[in-house]
């Protein structure tokens, strides 16, 4: 679900469409940043990461993965050899997955600093 | 992770439990099959996962996720709306993407639901489709021909002026002018800013190497000021064109153009040859423009259904009376200001020529001339397809409603499980919407092929024929009638099939509660049907009596003759002592029709062949007063004996096949030097010779000088313009003694053994012989002419026949229907009652008596008031009473047995009940 033949600046276009990721697709692409998954094991991957305060509802969590998919950010991968159950979607990030989750953290990023500006966490004032 | 084996146990069926409602959901939601299994393991396997948190954990767990997925079908965005992630910060807000989603869904859902039941879509879409497209065929016609205005400048001051004869009969009211009487209008007449005077002719254009006869008008200057219109490109002529020398020239029809010279835009100033002179093309008329049309004008004068070109013409000071008037009074001039101008001008003239009653006339406004007495027929006409289309419209809101009720068990669960009332009345009612625009669309598309038809197959006398179409008006017309029906009848059954209290729906099986409109009003509104069917079949039956009762008709001759007509130019046949040759030459003219006779009876396969100018059913020549010898002169203030004037040739009564009733007919002795003779019809005969044989009477023409001529021969009468009409006096005159002037145009009839038009090729050789550059034109067999002669009762009777059908499939449909609920109402009852030993011809009975009870109320009220209305159709009838017992006696028994067909067939379904079945399916 990559898009080899567009320049980079219309990769930056395509996915700034899906700014401000949702908290959940926001952890769905951090997940499958870090390599490619199947559905239980995102879940839990993302409650572990969230300490158990992200837990989305199964239904939720594959309509996402659905809409996720149609929109190019992940796409379904073959599975890896050592998979054990055949029949589990296994999915994976796209390069329009993975700027859209750049492009987040760094909106994320100049939103923290705003807040370190107001001296919320008591650091020294930037 | 398992301690304790009654903990194990009690998990196990948590987790079956919760296994199956959490499937069971996911099934309802919209997720692809594949996901929805997978997502079903990931659940259960997180279940078990939360079992080590302590049993509460896990219930919560599972009560978060079957909600979870109760809630998948609206959990489709995956913005800032997410309902998943938005459920942390203060509950789902619902942004404009879902509600135009839920439309999408609706629509969706709504051609599902139709697809799944295609009894119901046939039957709306049918019922629909025949009523629209009926009523859109008759709105056409009557906007087309009553209400859109006439294509003149200021249409309502253009009148035609026509003369008149007061207590004369001769069946039609109409008279031609005399070129002196427009002469004094024109000059001396106060209230015309500009009249013309003109008469048709036909022509014979020679262009790019063919002759074709086409025709035409002879016009003064002034028409197309007169009727305020504009060439398409160069200029019209006008009255300083009329003068000889200068009135070489012609106006194109635009349909002429383009079909004879490929629309050439440089045809102006461009010479074409007609009747073999040069004319100097001048104009082409704007598109569409025809005057004068045949249908527009009155019978008698036998103008071409629609005029290709206009010449100039001096009105004549001499001559026959041959002429009609059109002209634009000036602004402000009311119709009585006009009259007395036009009385004015015609007692002038009567004192200068001694003679009374002469030269009246009698202005008509061109739109009542033009639209005439259609007008009342037509509303009438409409007012019955309105009455079809709420036929229609009632049955299609049937349909739905007996639909909605069938489905209230279904409405009722999905209002229970929280589906919003609004949500299921906007879905139903986009269903009734879909089904109105998919039945509107099926309609348009029948009355395009109604409206095509009417052009091809309607009465040429239907004025305004031509323009008949499917005009952006139309089509508004009939989408805003198929919406407002979609609003009708999507609104009501929706919010009658939704006031539905679910426990009562759930525990009844929708049986018992009454549905919205109760059964008392569909059994009226039905009945209602069935009487407005009922006129209308009436009316329909007395149409057809009337039609049949013209083809019975005996027309005085027979068929199976093939006629021509051959126009000869006076270029050709010039008059010998004129320098012109404007004038045809009598004595030629005499010697080609003679000829051409003798060459066709020498035609292997011909019988007889004669002449006539005109043929019977093809309107009279002329009218002409005349004196009887020995009969005392009409008293002052009388009338004298009036009579039409036919010109024929030799055998002409043989040929028709009409036996002469006494005496002979003209043979090929009687020639322009021989003692005039003359034949007279019945009507004639009896009207001035009641007791007596007329032969060897002698009568006379005006002026006095004129010969007597002898009778020889008495003919039956033959119908001149159509078959209704009433016998009237007739005289026929050889053509060698007769025609004045010279017969322009003559009608040739051939009598064959066994086809007619097999005769043609060597009929057209033979002609092409006598003269090879005579075009021949209007083939006809005399039964064409008969058809033409009926093509306005045929078309009534047809166009009547087709409402009355619709109506009554209507009614049978929505009395089937009715039926057909009731059964299905009642199917418990029934299956209980076999059950318990009732017979099957009573339950029959039973669910058909009250379809019975409909159609005998509806019956007598339809009979009472098809009584009262077909009275109004008397002229529109021939030889048919409209009280015409047969017709009243069979249109009832056809519709009973037509409904009667109708209902039996639910009824015998409902007897077939299987009690079991009807007992189990509660």
């Amino acid at each position: 679900m990559s898009h080899p033949t567009s320049s980079e600046a219309d990769l930056d276009t395509d996915a700034r469409r899906f700014l401000p990721l949702t908290h959940l697709a926001l952890h769905v692409l951090l997940s499958l940043a870090a390599g490619d998954g199947h559905g239980y094991g995102i879940i839990r991957d993302i409650e572990e990461r969230s300490d158990g305060l992200v837990s989305p509802g199964t239904g939720s969590f594959y309509e996402i993965m659905r809409r996720m998919c149609e929109d190019g950010l992940i796409g379904e991968v073959e599975a890896p050899a050592e998979s054990t159950d055949a029949r589990r979607k296994y999915y994976g990030i796209t390069a329009l997955g993975r700027e859209a989750l750049r492009l987040e953290t760094v909106r994320l990023t100049g939103l923290v600093r705003e807040i370190r500006k107001l001296g919320v966490l008591g650091g020294p004032a930037a | 992770v398992r301690d304790g084996s009654s903990k194990s146990r009690a998990g196990g069926r948590l987790e079956r439990l919760f296994r199956s409602w959490y499937a069971g959901l996911l099934d309802r939601s919209a997720m692809a099959g594949a996901d929805r299994a997978e997502a079903v393991e990931v659940a259960v396997a997180r279940l078990r996962d939360r079992r080590s948190s302590g049993v509460w954990a896990a219930m919560r767990f599972a009560m978060k996720e079957l909600v979870d997925a109760a809630r998948l079908p609206r959990t489709r965005a995956l913005g800032a709306s997410d309902p998943a992630i938005e459920r942390t910060s203060g509950g789902p807000r619902r942004g404009r993407g879902d509600r135009a989603m839920d439309f999408a869904k609706d629509v969706g859902q709504a051609l599902r639901g139709l697809r799944r039941r295609p009894v119901l879509v046939v039957g709306v879409t049918l019922t629909l489709a025949l009523g629209l497209a009926a009523t859109t065929v008759m709105y056409s016609v009557v906007s087309s021909v009553l209400w859109r205005p006439l294509p003149f400048a200021q249409p309502d001051r253009v009148f035609m002026v026509w003369g008149y004869y007061p207590e004369l009969d001769l069946g039609y009211p109409e008279l031609p002018v005399h070129g002196l009487q427009f002469s004094r209008i024109r000059e001396e007449g106060r209230v015309f800013e500009s009249i013309a005077a003109f008469k048709s002719d036909l022509f014979n254009l020679e262009a790019g190497g063919t002759r074709e006869r086409v025709d035409g008008l002879r016009t003064t200057g002034a028409l197309f000021r007169a009727l305020g219109v504009h060439p398409a490109i160069g200029r019209f002529f006008d009255e300083g064109d009329e003068a000889p020398g200068s009135d070489r020239i012609v106006v194109l029809s635009h349909d002429l153009w383009l079909r004879r010279f490929n629309g050439d835009p440089g045809i102006v100033g461009n010479a074409v040859r007609i009747n073999g002179e040069p004319y100097t093309v001048l104009a082409v008329a704007p598109a569409g423009f025809a005057f004068p049309r045949g249908g527009d004008m009155p019978q008698n004068f036998q103008m071409p259904k629609s005029t290709a070109l206009w010449v100039p013409m001096a009105p004549a000071t001499s001559g026959p009376s041959d002429l009609a008037m059109v002209g634009r009074v000036r602004s402000g001039v009311t119709t009585a200001v006009m009259q007395e101008d036009l009385d004015r001008i015609s007692a002038v003239l009567s004192t200068e020529y001694h003679v009374k009653d002469s030269f009246l006339t009698r202005a008509v406004s061109m739109r009542t001339q033009v639209i005439g007495d259609v007008a009342p027929t037509l509303i009438v006409l409409l007012a019955a397809v309105f009455l079809v289309l709420l036929i229609a419209c009632a049955n299609a809101a049937q349909m739905l409603l007996a639909a909605a009720i069938a489905r209230r068990r279904e409405l009722a669960l999905r209002a229970a499980l929280g589906a919003p009332r609004g949500r299921l009345v906007r879905q139903m009612f986009v269903e009734a919407l879909a089904l109105a625009l998919f039945a509107g669309g099926c309609g348009m598309l029948l009355a395009a092929a109604g409206i095509r038809a009417v052009r091809a197959f309607g009465p040429t006398r239907l004025p305004r024929l031509a323009e008949i179409s499917l005009d952006p008006r139309v089509i508004a017309f009939a989408l805003g009638l198929t919406l407002l029906t979609g609003l009708l009848f999507g609104i009501v059954p929706a919010l009658a099939g939704t006031r539905v209290d679910p426990f009562d729906a759930m525990r009844a099986g929708g049986r018992n509660s009454s549905g919205g409109l109760p059964s008392r009003l569909r059994q009226g509104l039905l009945a209602a049907e069935v009487a407005v069917s009922l006129v209308l079949l009436a009316g329909a039956g007395l149409l057809m009596r009337s039609l049949v009762a013209q083809y019975r008709t005996d027309l005085g001759f027979h068929s199976g003759a093939l006629t021509f007509e051959v126009t000869l130019p006076p270029v050709r046949y010039p008059e010998t002592r004129s320098s012109r040759p404007t004038y045809l030459d009598n004595d030629r003219v005499i010697e080609f029709i003679d000829h051409t006779i003798g060459t066709l009876r020498e035609l292997p396969g011909v019988e007889a062949a004669s002449m006539a100018k005109p043929l019977p059913l093809s309107g009279a020549q002329e009218a002409t007063v005349y004196t009887v010898e020995g009969a005392p002169a009409p008293a002052p203030g009388e009338s004298p004996p009036f009579a039409e004037y036919t010109v024929i040739g030799p055998d002409f009564f043989q040929t028709m096949g009409a036996p002469m009733i006494s005496g002979r007919e003209f043979t090929t002795s009687d020639r322009r030097d021989s003692d005039p003779v003359v034949v007279v019809n019945r009507a004639m005969a009896e009207k001035m010779w009641p007791d007596e044989d007329p032969v060897g009477r002698r009568i006379k023409l005006p002026p006095p000088n004129r010969p007597w001529m002898t009778v020889v021969g008495v003919a039956p009468d033959l119908k001149q313009f159509e078959v209704t009409e009433a016998a009237r006096p007739v005289m026929f005159v050889p053509f060698t003694q007769g025609a004045y002037p010279p017969l322009a145009t003559s009608t040739f009839v051939v009598r064959t053994r066994g086809d007619s038009r097999a005769l043609l090729p060597s009929l057209r050789r033979s002609i092409a012989q006598i003269d090879a550059e005579l075009p021949i034109a209007g083939i006809r067999t005399i039964d064409d002419l008969i058809g033409q002669a009926t093509a306005e009762p045929r078309f009534a009777a047809l166009l009547v026949s087709g409402f009355a059908i619709a109506a009554s499939l209507l009614a049978a449909i929505g009395l089937a229907g009715l039926t057909l609920w009731l059964a299905t109402q009642r199917r418990r009852e029934m299956g209980v009652r076999i059950a318990l030993g009732a017979t099957r011809s009573r339950i029959v009975g039973e669910v058909l008596r009250d379809g019975i009870l409909v159609v005998a109320i509806g019956s007598a009220a339809g009979i009472v008031a098809a009584l009262a209305l077909t009275r109004l159709m008397r002229g529109m009838l021939y030889d048919v009473s409209p009280l015409d017992p047969l017709t009243f006696i069979a249109s009832p028994l056809a519709l009973m047995a037509a409904v009667g067909l109708a209902c039996a067939i639910p009824a015998l379904r409902a007897s077939r009940v299987d009690p079991r079945a009807a007992l189990d399916a509660e």
